[in-house]
């Protein structure tokens, strides 16, 4: 129980981290074929969606 | 004068996004504590899911966080 | 923003190989300090074992039993091999970020690069172990949760790639924001003595820095702790049949 406390405690930080990488991913994608707006915001939303996946996943894996 | 305009955007970014963080965990917490009064035997059960609340409401915090870092520091 | 200055790495010895700048700063000095110290204390104490355990050994079984109760155990029993690794990770975060509060010496783990670098470090492994135990095709196919039709799989492919590679991120940032905020707060409260020019005011700072330096010794603790349980559950998890 205290377990899952810690892992459930370190979820907000993962979904932000997740969020930034997505962002930073298409970021480097836009500088390399630079298409300007379409590839950060395809990453960020990339990234939230990876972020919102593994808390779920998290989240609804257990009891 | 944009070096102004970028410490008070900082500012005021973090300290509202505080304000939204912190009611919203405090209303989380109020009705999760009192669910647990109510029905000590599923106290488990709604701890975890409060917990898995928090992470969501501390992320978006998180982004206004890093908006107020990336503005204090141009 | 030139309080901050002070937790920046400075060069202490000048050194170049082969055109990279791989000079010594003190960061590293430091770093290096708590490799030689962990590595030391535990060469020594294994050297001389004995049944009935003196101090310093007793000192070492605590911690290996601390790390083998609280992180493996609750995980299940695919894991009992990876302890040696837990164990060196967990002494050598806990020497790096205890070795910071000397004054004079600067954390390495303030740093985000030396994070990042124990975070790469971390997601090797895991993935390793991953590919290792389920051979590369079947750890592919364990990417995605089996029975979906093919272009919801194929859009989730990079978003779970994305996830697996937030989640040892998650873990450098979390050690670096700690870290560096501590010691931040450190270098603010002795920097209101030089800003009030005044002998009145000093006893105010020292007894905040004297706080302040009891919480980081505890947030040390608690988030070394929490890189390697976090470590650990990766480790297992990605032992684990996947979904």
């Amino acid at each position: 129980m205290k377990n899952d406390f810690i892992k459930a405690a370190s979820l907000g930080l993962e979904i932000a981290v997740a969020v930034f990488l997505g962002a930073f991913i298409g970021y480097q994608i836009d500088l390399r074929f630079s298409s300007q707006p379409i590839g950060m915001a395809l990453g960020v939303l990339i990234g939230a969606a990876a972020g919102l996946w593994n808390a779920v996943r998290v989240g609804l894996k257990e009891k | 004068m944009e070096k102004v305009a970028a410490y008070l955007a900082g500012g005021l970014s973090i300290g509202l996004a505080a304000i939204g963080t912190g009611l919203g965990i405090g209303w989380l917490a109020s009705k999760a504590l009192e669910g647990m009064a109510r029905q000590p035997e599923a106290a488990g059960n709604i701890r975890t899911s409060m917990i898995i609340a928090i992470a969501f409401v501390e992320a978006i915090c998180l982004y206004a966080l890093v908006v107020s870092l990336i503005l204090i520091t141009k | 923003m030139n309080i901050l200055e002070h937790l920046q790495p400075t060069t202490v010895v000048p050194l170049h190989l082969l055109g990279f700048d791989v000079s010594l700063t003190n960061s590293a000095l430091t770093g290096l300090l708590a490799a030689t110290i962990v590595v030391l204390f535990f060469y020594v104490v294994s050297r001389r074992a004995k049944p009935v355990p003196s101090l310093s050994q007793n000192a070492a079984e605590i911690l290996v039993q601390f790390v083998r109760d609280e992180m493996l155990a609750p995980l299940g029993k695919e894991g009992e091999s990876w302890l040696p690794f837990l164990v060196s990770l967990f002494s050598f975060i806990l020497a790096c970020n205890l070795l910071g509060l000397i004054p004079g010496l600067l954390p390495p783990t303030s740093n985000l690069n030396f994070t990042a670098t124990l975070a790469i470090i971390v997601f090797l492994i895991v993935q390793t172990a991953g590919i290792v135990k389920h051979g590369v095709g079947g750890y592919l196919r364990a990417i995605v949760p089996p029975g979906l039709p093919w272009p919801v799989a194929a859009f989730l492919f990079p978003v779970e790639i994305i996830g697996q590679l937030a989640r040892p991120f998650s873990l450098a940032v979390r050690l670096f924001a700690n870290m560096f905020a501590g010691h931040a707060i450190i270098l603010m409260l002795i920097s209101l003595i030089f800003i009030f020019h005044n002998h009145f005011v000093i006893p105010l700072p020292v007894l905040g820095n004297v706080m302040i330096l009891a919480f980081e010794i505890f947030v040390s603790l608690i988030q070394a702790f929490i890189f390697t349980y976090l470590s650990a559950s990766y480790i297992v998890g990605a032992l684990q049949t996947e979904h």
